[in-house]
């Protein structure tokens, strides 16, 4: 009953912060995890996400609408204070439903949690062939979005907007 | 007081705020629900053999229901402005509201603490000093305040009179003891020597003469008036317990004014033939008491009254004398007249009105302190005696008087049972 009450109360509160514009009713998306590893001369961002997927979104894509989940990499050299772009690159998967199965670009899942797993675990390139950038500093932002065709506003579907800024030093080989 | 009001005030407004957001996204989200429920259904009947319609339909209401809660929190924030200028504009009438009420109450209460201040009552009251404003209420605070501060003040003027009665009474019984002990051993003497003279005996050859007799004689008088001055002293020093009973006033009234010589009692249904009797110039020109019943009362009534009828009737028979005493002090081609009157309205009043010289009104406050008289050779005890005996009695004393015009005063008494 206790539980009740406070679960009531802790909802109001968050419609009033939200209607103020302190936060946001739908479910943020946390990043954790968050690795720098060097694998074959290129430099990896590898994180885990959680609550990609949310009960609104799955919602959409059960209703049949394909969704693109996409991450944007752009990695700046910093020097003296200047910054200027070296990489960029969008890493874009598809998410759609079909007869009870879900896909992830053309893999099949049976499962919306296998999905949701996979989703969840991410690496991409952040700074292809390293040595050609030696004993500098290095800045890259790593951003999440989600977007459809048919949705304009999809991202309105998270609480946040998921980004990761990684600074880091190339180092002399 | 203004802070807790504003604060309580403060909070009430939030309290509101937040259900008004409350309840307005809920019943948004309601909304949004049985839209979608009523859609839902149109669709599946209107679209029952088109499933391709039908799922895009669906696709539409899916998309709509994931952003419902978005919406609902749009709506909800677009209406808050409105929800803060409702609160506001109460929160301003409420704040004036409470400042329009704890104003006045601010300043009474001021008032009041000026009014108290050193612990003795000023002779103003709230509602001599400004008017009363604000609501009903709070005028009905102001007159209760002054109602209160009046009683204040009648009460400490009452405790006053009755502290320096207490302590008049302490110096006549001493100053009784003291005077007593002095003249018992001359009146001795005096009595002594008086018995001598008389028999013939001589203190010496030469105290024959009957000069000295004479003398001695007039020693013995004045202790003799001594003493009755003393016992007048010793009445007020040891006034006695009342015994209340039902005193039938009308007989009693007959019987005080029987006491003064020459006066002549005279009911209502003789008066018109009194009024005649005063035409004539022959007529009697003795001092007249009337006793005039007011129209209201039937003359086979008699009116009773729950009091001690022997201190009633000292109060009576002071009062009666000091109005016969006043009219004969003034000098007159025709005679003073002294009424007695009754009176039965909220209370039986006795007037008792001369036509005498009138007391200065200078000197009206002072006429029920022991020891003040204006009479040559008075002591003033007489309406000091009154004045307490009608404190034990519960019986309210009035006076009004004019100078050179008169004097009444109204005997206020409480109702007995009427026969």
């Amino acid at each position: 009953m206790f539980s009740s009450i406070a679960t009531t109360i802790s909802n109001y509160a968050r419609v009033i912060f939200a209607v103020l514009g302190l936060i946001s009713l739908y479910p943020n998306v946390e990043i954790n995890n968050v690795k720098v590893v060097e694998k074959n001369r290129s430099i990896y961002a590898q994180f885990k996400t959680k609550s990609l997927i949310n009960e609104y979104i799955l919602q959409i894509i059960e209703s049949g609408i394909d969704i693109y989940y996409s991450i944007a990499v752009v990695t700046y050299l910093v020097r003296d204070k200047h910054e200027r772009e070296i990489y960029s690159n969008v890493l874009t998967k598809k998410i759609s439903y079909n007869k009870n199965n879900y896909f992830l670009d053309n893999t099949s899942y049976n499962s919306v949690n296998k999905l949701i797993a996979n989703l969840n675990n991410n690496q991409i390139i952040i700074l292809p062939h390293k040595q050609v950038i030696q004993n500098t500093t290095v800045r890259t932002t790593i951003t999440l979005k989600i977007f459809s065709d048919s949705i304009p506003d999809l991202m309105n579907l998270w609480g946040n907007r998921p980004n990761i800024v990684l600074n880091y030093r190339t180092d002399e080989n | 007081m203004r802070i807790r009001f504003i604060v309580i005030l403060f909070v009430s407004m939030l309290l509101i705020l937040i259900s008004s957001i409350i309840i307005t996204y809920k019943a948004t989200e309601e909304t949004q629900k049985n839209i979608q429920e009523i859609l839902i259904n149109r669709a599946l009947i209107e679209y029952k053999y088109n499933p391709k319609i039908r799922n895009e339909i669906k696709k539409s209401i899916d998309i709509y229901l994931a952003f419902s809660k978005k919406q609902a929190v749009e709506i909800t924030r677009s209406l808050l402005k409105y929800y803060l200028i409702v609160v506001l504009m109460m929160s301003i009438l409420l704040v004036f509201s409470v400042f329009s009420i704890t104003r006045p109450i601010k300043e009474l209460s001021k008032r009041v603490s000026n009014i108290l201040r050193g612990g003795k009552l000023a002779d103003q009251t709230t509602h001599d000093i400004f008017k009363p404003r604000g609501s009903y209420e709070v005028k009905q605070l102001y007159l209760s305040f002054d109602r209160l501060i009046k009683d204040l003040k009648e009460y400490e003027e009452l405790i006053g009179d009755r502290e320096r009665y207490r302590g008049w009474k302490e110096i006549a019984r001493v100053i009784v003891h003291e005077i007593n002990n002095l003249i018992s051993p001359v009146e001795t003497y005096s009595g002594f020597l008086f018995e001598k003279l008389s028999k013939g005996e001589t203190i010496s050859n030469s105290h024959l003469n009957p000069k000295v007799r004479e003398k001695i004689n007039a020693i013995l008088l004045k202790i003799e008036e001594i003493k009755i001055t003393l016992a007048k002293f010793r009445d007020l020093a040891h006034l006695p317990e009342p015994n209340f009973k039902t005193v039938n006033l009308t007989t009693l009234l007959k019987n005080i004014t029987s006491e003064f010589k020459g006066i002549k009692l005279i009911l209502p249904e003789e008066s018109h033939d009194e009024e005649e009797k005063s035409d004539n110039p022959n007529a009697d020109t003795a001092l007249d008491i009337n006793i005039n019943k007011t129209h209201e009362i039937d003359l086979d009534v008699h009116f009773t009254v729950t009091t001690d009828p022997i201190l009633l009737g000292e109060i009576l028979r002071n009062l009666i004398k000091n109005a016969v005493e006043s009219t004969l002090k003034k000098e007159r081609s025709d005679h003073g007249d002294v009424v007695v009157k009754f009176q039965n309205r909220d209370n039986i009043t006795v007037e008792i009105s001369d036509r005498g010289e009138g007391i200065p009104k200078e000197i009206q406050e002072k006429i029920f302190t022991p020891g003040f008289s204006t009479k040559e050779g008075n002591i003033g005890i007489g309406l000091s005696i009154v004045k307490s005996l009608s404190e034990q009695l519960g019986i309210k004393i009035e006076m009004e008087s004019i100078e050179s015009k008169g004097t009444t005063f109204y005997i206020i008494l409480p109702h007995g049972d009427k026969k």
